[in-house]
């Protein structure tokens, strides 16, 4: 008896007592109404014996016990055959478990005390399963595939899609191709390299709708080797409203009015003929728009392209409305910068500018044709947001001021690139510069997650940001998920689900059904390489770590019932005997 | 007596028989096999006769006689004691041992003939037969006859219309299909091309042309359309088949579709229609200047050649002729239409016509010009092509003004005034060697040092801008140069007059400085600095730039050349300075020109009086609305793509709704594919199939997807909104971030 005893029937404890107590009882009684008295102390005792075993037989007391080390093997996916033989040999006959995802390794009475995983490792999510043993993770994994990938799900139409990554081992000679819809070819990239070969793929989304694209791999004679989905969720492009006000007729504002419009975007454009005389155009909008600063006219506005001289002008009760609509409902203003401004800014602006040489610039990665400029350049600073700019060199920037932003450029006579032939590049700056200046849309919710696809029947983790107070979710199968609510930032949610359908699915918030959150779930035969590495990695991190415990564990083992039977049988035959000798 | 002989023939008979039979045997054996292989009852019949002939010429059943019965039975009955032979001759001619034997034959042999058989191999022939009625049967049974066959080939007409049924459902009749078919094309009368039949429907001609279908169908069919671009065109149900006919304007994809009497669709591929535009003809004018010039008292003609081409016939080819008289404001133009000397063909394709004009027969003076170009038009119906070529220029020098020709494209004598100084001494020049033989001596040389010193004026003067010190005090020509001068200044009339001289420039045509100083600052207040001519220092005396300066240096360097050879009176040495530095002013005086771009810009309307007055109560603003987005382009086919998706994920049915937007994608996309038809028809047509068929692969739509989706252009870029979410700690920092700003 080491430690304490127990009882594994502690619950029957006081009926078998009572009934011990009876039975004593009873043999006494018996015992007295007889009429021998010879040795009568001694077959009490003995009698109590027998009870007392009989007792202890229904209480059953058992006492801990160590627990043996055992050591086991796991076997997870791609195990090396070399390890495993000579593990064997070092233990010859040591157990081995097969690993299957989502499936318990073992139960409680057989755990072993430490443990050798091989192969690729046990997934994240079932690392719980060996916590508190001693682990070794002896894979190292041979893979060859993308091992990282990067891109960003979700586009707007007509935007560039850039996925990035990074492909391991590359068998030399093959392609990454990206596949769009239709198994259509959009990109590709030659495996030349010999470790590690980062890769950049792109594309241009032309429909808007969810879409599977793929990243295949193909070897130099167009098989596909493997094939992993792309998904992308495009949507349509937002319209914006723009205000130009003008002190005098420009030709810059005059192409750029006319590009936007194209487009579709609502403009109004105000420039001054003469004193108190304007001119008034409405683009795309109706003339219900006017233009007088007041901070509720320009709250129908994403973007003010303004003159340095008209902007000089504002005073009073005007210029703090603009300001106002800046900083409190988030306009985006652009200043068509004078040189008068370049020398000395307007201080609520907060740019600087220093002067340089150079007429033209032409950018990195851009067509080669030199886009004119004044002569300065910005003066970084910390709240500046750099557009364009190259090397260190700031040519178009904006700053935050409260919720909306200021922007100006040194490019200067872009209207010469489109009469020129050069649209392209024209295009381009001016999305660039609209892009980032106007106002941006807010939103109430704004999902992430850690990878964009899921698996099925693998957890699959969300955040949910959102100013709904207390938000419910749904899933595509009108079932409510829970949310588990962050302790230090109250509007900060977790959502964990197993998806079982393949294909898209998607959340949606019952408060504000406008944003679903859609993602795609795929089986696990999918972006294997990524996978094995991921899981790889993981398992070296968690299970080499843990110290060597000198925790044994112990179990409780009942004490042998054959002593007790025993010790009643014997006692019952000398009560029985006794009378007879 | 005749027992024995009846007994030789009763064998014979018996021996004839069986050979008969065997004979009939081989041929019955062989008929049946060929039956067999043919299953035709002919052959088996030929077969019969032809094997039984041979058979019996083997065989000869009529051999047997009695002679070789007895014979035989000699030779193989013991008992017959070799002595059948008896039995054939005459019982009277016996002997009567003869006759004893004979009686004594006949009744042994009576029965013991029966132990002997007629030599035969019938049961040979039966066995034969036999195994060739096997044979046969197997044959017949695994159709081996089929190898033996010359397979019946139908040539396949790759023209042939063939139908898709639209809904696949196995229909339990034959689905009609054509036997006849055609397409008649009649070119328009003027292009003078026959009429064209072909049964290929793919279809390739010139604009206007008409086109007929003919299509004839080997059962009756309720109605037969012809789909292209959108629109549906029945066709006419004639005695001969189904007709149908248009004319054609512009490319396009058609095809056919058809409702048979049981109310099934069925629908054809797509055909390409190819319409070749008719080409304006093509002019050309050779063996003459473009512009030429004559003195007065030259014999003024001009010969030239023109070659005209067209594509289809010329219909007319003529001149058109200006004359202009006098100059400035009381030009008058005089038209004329004239034609060619020599005539050509109405209808050919090309033609090469002369003509001669004479200047004095269009009653020109010295100093008029004549512009004129020639013109064609070709035959095409309704609208002929016209075209024209270029204009060519004669003029009739003027003898009051030197007007030397300008060479160049035109005709309107367009130097500058700033370049006469130079190139004007280059004209002297040539004027002087020209006239070299009609001077004498001493005028030439004379002549020729005049227009060294004149050489030498010039490149003082431009010395003068470099810095470099005068040689003397440059007098004569700039003073009356400094008169008109201050008719050109605008800044600097108050500037002092040796400012004046150097300021007007005649080789130079711009604002008052040359060239603008790159490092002017604002700190330079003084606008005189850049003319405030310095000689003593020779470093701020610059107005140009470096490279500039090296320019003027080389020019300065052939002024000094050329005047020394005209100096040493060899004009025609000098001349080739004299170009150079020329062309190195020119270079200098283009280097500084700034150029701007002609804008369309109209500017807002403003009372043009007002303006200048001052007054602005006139001056209304105005508003001005307009609708300038482009409607997006391929809208349809981007939905199409999205929506296959959605089909190729999750597998939904091909409702109403989609079949249309298919459609309209299909529109959409044979606007893009006539471009290029060669890229697009193979989705066009798989689009088509997925409005009309109804069983449909992944494959296909994956296709289909593919195909639209290389179809669409790139995008232009496009601003567009970002997307960002305030909640309150963003905004509390965005306070930080203010304050601290």
């Amino acid at each position: 008896m080491i430690n304490e005893l127990t009882y594994l029937n502690a619950k029957w404890f006081w009926p078998i007592v009572i009934i011990a107590l009876l039975l004593m009882v009873l043999f006494i009684w018996k015992d007295y109404s007889s009429t021998r008295k010879k040795n009568r102390v001694l077959k009490i005792i003995v009698a109590f014996l027998a009870v007392l075993s009989l007792s202890l037989m229904a209480l059953k007391p058992a006492t801990q016990v160590k627990i043996p080390a055992s050591t086991a093997i796991i076997l997870t996916d791609n195990v090396d055959a070399e390890k495993l033989d000579s593990l064997r040999s070092v233990y010859p006959n040591i157990k081995t478990i097969t690993y299957d995802r989502n499936t318990p390794l073992f139960s409680q009475d057989d755990r072993p005390t430490s443990v050798y995983i091989l192969g690729d490792g046990i997934s994240s999510f079932d690392l719980w399963q060996v916590e508190g043993l001693v682990t070794n993770y002896l894979g190292e994994g041979d893979i060859s595939g993308i091992i990282a990938l990067n891109y960003s799900q979700k586009n707007i139409k007509g935007n560039h899609s850039e996925i990035s990554g990074v492909y391991h081992n590359p068998p030399s000679g093959n392609y990454l191709v990206l596949e769009g819809p239709g198994g259509i070819g959009l990109d590709s990239v030659l495996l030349d390299q010999k470790d590690d070969q980062e890769f950049k793929l792109s594309t241009q989304h032309k429909a808007v709708g969810k879409f599977l694209y793929a990243l295949a791999e193909k070897d130099s004679l167009g098989n596909i080797r493997t094939k992993d989905p792309l998904p992308f969720d495009i949507k349509d492009r937002d319209l914006l409203h723009i205000l130009m006000i003008n002190r005098f007729p420009m030709f810059e504002t005059k192409y750029l009015k006319n590009y936007l419009a194209e487009l579709g975007h609502h403009l109004v454009v105000r420039s001054q003929l003469t004193k108190g005389k304007y001119k008034y155009e409405y683009l795309n909008s109706n003339s219900s728009y006017t233009t007088r600063f007041s901070q509720k006219n320009l709250e129908g506005y994403d973007l003010l392209i303004i003159d340095a001289a008209s902007l000089r002008s504002l005073m009073g009760d005007q210029l703090n409305a603009l300001k106002a609509a800046i900083n409190q409902d988030g306009l985006g203003v652009y200043i068509q910068a004078d040189d008068r401004f370049f020398r000395s800014p307007i201080s609520w602006s907060g740019f600087a500018f220093k002067s340089e040489t150079s007429k033209a610039i032409r950018f990195t990665n851009w067509p080669r044709i030199p886009i004119l400029k004044q002569r300065f350049q910005f003066k970084d600073n910390l709240l500046l947001e750099p557009m364009h700019q190259k090397d260190s060199t700031i040519y178009s920037a904006y700053r935050l001021s409260g919720k909306g932003k200021i922007g100006s450029s040194v490019l200067s006579n872009t209207y010469q690139l489109l009469l020129n032939g050069h649209t392209e590049v024209y295009q381009r700056i001016w999305t660039d510069i609209v892009s980032e200046i106007s106002k941006s849309k807010e939103q109430f919710t704004k999902w992430s997650s850690e990878n964009s696809i899921a698996y099925k029947d693998e957890p699959f983790t969300i955040t949910l940001h959102t100013n709904i107070k207390t938000p419910t979710l749904r899933s595509s199968q009108n079932l409510q998920l829970p949310l588990k609510g962050n302790i230090d930032l109250p509007r900060l949610w977790n959502v964990k689900t197993y998806p079982k359908y393949l294909g898209w699915q998607s959340f949606v918030l019952e408060q504000d059904s406008s944003e679903a959150f859609n993602y795609f779930v795929t089986d696990s035969t999918k972006w294997q390489a990524m996978r094995r590495y991921n899981t790889i990695l993981v398992n070296k991190r968690t299970l080499n770590d843990q110290i060597r415990s000198n925790d044994q564990n112990f179990k409780l083992q009942p004490i042998n019932r054959i002593w007790f039977y025993s010790v009643f049988l014997l006692s019952v035959a000398y009560l029985w005997l006794e009378p007879k000798l | 007596m005749g027992m024995g002989k009846h007994i030789l023939t009763k064998f014979m008979n018996r021996w004839k028989l069986f050979l008969g039979l065997e004979t009939i045997c081989y041929a019955f054996g062989a008929a049946i096999f060929i039956y067999f292989l043919s299953l035709n009852l002919m052959y088996a019949l030929i077969a019969f006769l032809g094997i039984s002939i041979v058979s019996a010429f083997l065989i000869k059943p009529w051999q047997p006689n009695l002679h070789r019965t007895s014979q035989y039975i000699d030779h193989h009955l013991q008992s017959a004691e070799y002595s059948t032979s008896l039995f054939l001759k005459p019982y009277d001619r016996l002997s009567d041992l003869a006759k004893l034997q004979q009686n004594k034959i006949a009744n042994n042999i009576k029965d013991e003939l029966k132990r002997i058989q007629p030599p035969h191999n019938f049961y040979r022939s039966l066995f034969i037969t036999i195994g060739f009625m096997a044979l046969g049967f197997i044959a017949y049974f695994f159709n081996w006859s089929q190898y033996f066959e010359t397979p019946n080939m139908t040539p396949v007409n790759q023209d042939i219309v063939t139908f898709q049924p639209l809904d696949s459902l196995d229909s339990k009749s034959v689905s009609p299909y054509i036997v006849e078919q055609s397409v008649t094309i009649n070119y328009p009368n003027y292009t003078g091309l026959k009429t064209r039949h072909s049964s290929t429907m793919d279809i390739n001609a010139v604009e206007g042309s008409r086109v007929s279908w003919h299509l004839k169908f080997n059962s009756d069919v309720k109605e037969v359309m012809m789909e292209s671009m959108g629109n549906v065109y029945p066709l006419k149900l004639l005695k001969d088949g189904y007709f149908g006919s248009t004319v054609l304007q512009s490319s396009g994809f058609y095809n056919f579709k058809f409702n048979d009497t049981l109310g099934q669709s069925y629908s054809s591929i797509y055909y390409a229609i190819e319409v070749v535009k008719d080409d304006a003809p093509e002019v050309e004018i050779s063996e003459i200047d473009q512009f030429t010039s004559f003195d007065f008292d030259e014999t003024k003609t001009i010969n030239f050649r023109s070659e005209i081409t067209d594509d289809y016939g010329i219909d007319q080819a003529y001149i058109i002729a200006t004359v202009s008289k006098g100059s400035g404001e009381s030009v008058k133009f005089r038209e004329e239409k004239i034609d060619f000397d020599t005539t050509f063909p109405k209808g050919n394709t090309t033609a090469i016509l002369m003509k001669q004009i004479d200047l004095d027969h269009m009653q020109m003076e010295p100093g008029d010009e004549l512009y004129f170009y020639v013109e064609a038009t070709d035959l095409k119906q309704p609208k002929p092509n016209k075209a024209r070529s270029e204009t060519y220029f004669a003029a009739i020098k003027d003898t009051i003004s030197y007007v030397f020709g300008v060479e160049g494209t035109l005709g309107v004598d367009r130097m500058p005034d700033y370049f006469r100084s130079q190139r004007q001494l280059i004209i002297d020049t040539e004027k002087l060697l020209a006239e070299k033989a009609d001077l004498e001596d001493a005028e030439f040389k004379f002549k020729s040092n005049e227009l060294g010193y004149d050489q030498k004026a010039l490149r003082l003067k431009y010395a003068e801008f470099m810095g470099e010190e005068t040689e003397e005090g440059l007098v004569i020509e700039e003073d009356i140069e400094a008169l008109e001068a201050d008719d050109h200044d605008e800044e600097n009339l108050e500037e002092t007059d040796p400012l004046a001289e150097y300021t007007h420039d005649h080789d130079g045509d711009n604002e008052h400085n040359l060239v603008e100083d790159p490092n002017l600052t604002e700190d330079s207040k003084n606008p005189l600095q850049e003319f405030i001519h310095d000689h003593e220092d020779p470093e701020s005396a610059t107005l140009f730039e470096e490279s500039l300066k090296t320019k003027l240096l080389k020019a300065l360097n052939e002024m000094w050349d050329a005047e020394l050879y005209l100096r040493l009176y060899k004009p025609e040495q000098s001349l080739p300075y004299q170009y150079r530095a020329l062309k190195h002013i020119q270079d200098i005086k283009n280097s500084a020109r700034i150029y701007v771009h002609r804008i369309g810009f109209d500017p807002p309307p403003i009372k043009e009086d007002k303006r200048l007055t001052g007054k602005i109560e006139d001056v209304k603003g105005y508003r001005k609305n307009a609708d300038l987005a482009e409607k997006e382009s391929n809208l349809y086919i981007r939905q199409s793509i999205a929506r296959l998706e959605q089909f190729i994920i999750e597998g939904l049915e091909l409702n109403d709704k989609d079949k249309k937007l298919f459609e309209f994608a299909g529109n959409e996309l044979a606007v893009i594919a006539i471009e290029n038809p060669g890229r697009h028809l193979k989705t066009l047509q798989q689009l088509k199939s997925l409005t009309t068929v109804i069983e449909i692969s992944l494959e296909l739509l994956g296709d289909v997807q593919n195909g639209l989706h290389q179809a669409l252009p790139e995008n232009k870029p496009s601003p567009h909104q970002s997307e960002v979410l305030l909640d309150e700690l963003n905004q509390l920092l965005l306070k930080e971030l203010e304050n601290y700003d």
